[in-house]
């Protein structure tokens, strides 16, 4: 009897390095950071501490509240431009669509650092653009900084905007001419094919990229710090300074702040997908 | 209809303005000695002499490939060793494998680096050297999507034909998965590898908290070159992007070329 077990056992082995791996690098990890987050950082107790903490001190309730609203904002943003972007291409010829497709996948590449220096270059305090609009005495750039929640929701839109298109281009991809036709055969105009079966047809996709997007955008870390180093109120800034921080590191406190940007997360997510059942129309939802 | 047409390509060529205008300033700013009219003061190639001068620049070009090529590979083997119990044994496997692949997208970024330092900074062993500790977080960073294309690559072929096939024939199912499954997946593997590849010579988040000032890879030295002259920062920064750009594209020539051999199988067929 033990013998087969042990011969059942053997094709399992494969699988011990990824699990390993899996525990030490991710699974135990994420499992400390949940517990320490309820753990009191004097005593080393369970304890909710500092979570009231998070929800009591205005600087924490204001990272929460800059995270949301930059992540909020720029995803509707940017995935409104991706829609238009994505529905403008199932019109125009194939070439121009081969153009714009290769400058969409061209520029999803430009994201991170070199995209934030890019912008720093092009209209920061020193920045090309502004000193030429400086120079031609125009006043076009007088309101913006971009070390402000301005630039940092520009470039945050500019890095949404590929990857959006991107995401969406299948979806468009999928909704048929015949369809388009069998509608204008019953009288619908386009306006009410839109309504009726293309964005109900289009949800799925749509929904699931607005949450790739926000989970970009909440997690995005690079080009704030590059920006305005740990001096900006956002979660994922506030998080890392918690832990690494020159001063004294508060690591609890970071891990219950690192609990609540994952449940962000989830939430919204969460909320993508059970807008697409609930209202998808296009039969099988998996 | 024509009215429809115009209008799409006059808002599709904005948003390409848009997306390439920093591309295209950033490019001209790299090759001008000064820029405060309309048209620059002078031309130079001076900052890339400089840049491709500089001692330690392509060291840490180095550096940053090594370190997205090491955690890929890894990776990849880990992830392809699961196949072989899923495809040839136990297909239930692949849930688990499936399910852990997708937790790195909620842990993304910073929080999973922050979570792994935290745990292993104080132990007295190997796993609190920072290298290893930045390698394997990259390992687990990229599982998604080193998972996700190899598995789409197996279900474009039919494995269990293909293992019964070889195992009819005569070989033994372990000779079947590495001679017949593997190399019908490699196109697959190796499109993975380098999006992965590009995805984290990219990175500069997880880095920056776990090698810290230890190791030294381009996108910090991009990091630290902030305060030079912005030509010299508008080169290091077109050069990585470049190197980005031709690890991803690449992946989509290698992607096409499959793709070809694919369709020819099915002509000849």
């Amino acid at each position: 009897m033990k013998s087969l077990n042990i011969k059942k056992g053997i094709p399992m082995i494969p699988v011990i390095p990824f699990l390993v791996v899996a525990v030490m690098y991710l699974i135990l990890p994420a499992v400390g950071i949940a517990l320490q987050g309820f753990q009191s950082p004097v005593t080393g107790a369970f304890s909710l501490e500092n979570f009231q903490k998070i929800f009591t001190k205005i600087i924490y309730i204001r990272t929460i509240q800059n995270s949301l609203n930059l992540s909020f904002i720029s995803t509707i943003l940017g995935l409104l431009i991706s829609f238009l972007a994505a529905l403008a291409l199932t019109s125009v010829s194939k070439r121009t669509e081969s153009t714009v497709m290769s400058i969409l996948s061209m520029s999803s590449n430009f994201a991170g650092l070199p995209l934030a220096f890019a912008f720093i270059l092009v209209l920061g305090n020193t920045g090309v653009v502004r000193q030429l609009v400086e120079a031609a005495n125009l006043h076009w750039l007088d309101g913006f900084d971009l070390y402000s929640t301005d630039g940092v929701m520009l470039i945050f839109i500019y890095f949404q905007i590929p990857l959006g298109t991107l995401l969406l281009v299948p979806s468009f991809q999928a909704i048929r001419k015949e369809w388009k036709e069998a509608a204008a055969l019953m009288h619908a105009n386009s306006v009410q094919f839109w309504l009726r079966v293309g964005l109900p047809m289009l949800l799925p996709g749509l929904m699931g990229t607005f949450g790739m997007l926000f989970a970009n955008a909440l997690t995005a870390y690079a080009t704030v710090y590059v920006l305005m180093s740990n001096n900006f109120p956002l979660m994922a800034i506030k998080i890392t300074t918690l832990f690494t921080g020159d001063s004294v590191t508060q690591e609890e406190l970071g891990s219950a702040l690192s609990v609540i940007m994952i449940l962000c997360m989830l939430i919204v997510i969460g909320l993508c997908n059970l807008t697409t059942k609930l209202f998808y129309k296009g039969g099988d939802t998996k | 209809m024509k009215s429809k047409r115009t209008l799409a390509t006059v808002y599709l060529i904005a948003v390409s303005f848009f997306l390439l205008f920093p591309l295209l300033i950033t490019c001209i700013f790299s090759f001008v000695t000064s820029w405060t009219k309309l048209i620059p003061n002078g031309w130079t190639l001076e900052y890339y002499q400089q840049v491709i001068g500089q001692a330690n620049f392509w060291p840490s070009v180095g550096r940053g490939l090594l370190i997205s090529i090491i955690p890929v590979f890894i990776s990849g083997l880990l992830i392809i060793l699961t196949m072989y119990t899923s495809v040839l044994y136990y297909p239930w496997v692949d849930r688990v494998v499936q399910a852990i692949c997708m937790l790195p997208h909620t842990l993304k970024g910073v929080i999973l680096a922050l979570a792994v330092l935290s745990m292993y900074v104080g132990s007295p062993t190997v796993l609190s050297d920072r290298i290893l500790m930045l390698t394997m977080v990259y390992c687990v960073a990229i599982l998604p999507y080193i998972y996700q294309g190899i598995r789409n690559n197996l279900d474009a072929i039919n494995v269990q034909n293909l293992v019964e096939a070889a195992v009819i024939l005569g070989s033994s199912k372990l000779y079947a998965f590495f001679k017949v499954i593997i190399p019908n997946m490699i196109t697959g593997i190796m499109v993975s590898a380098l999006l992965g590849m590009s995805t984290l010579f990219a990175d500069f988040a997880i880095v920056k908290i776990l090698a810290g000032g230890k190791y030294l890879t381009a996108q910090q030295l991009l990091y630290n070159s902030r305060s030079m002259p912005g030509q010299l920062v508008s080169v290091i920064v077109l050069i990585l992007f470049l190197i980005v750009l031709l690890i991803s594209a690449g992946a989509l020539v290698i992607q096409n070329i499959g793709k070809k051999d694919a369709d020819k199988a099915v002509v000849e067929d």
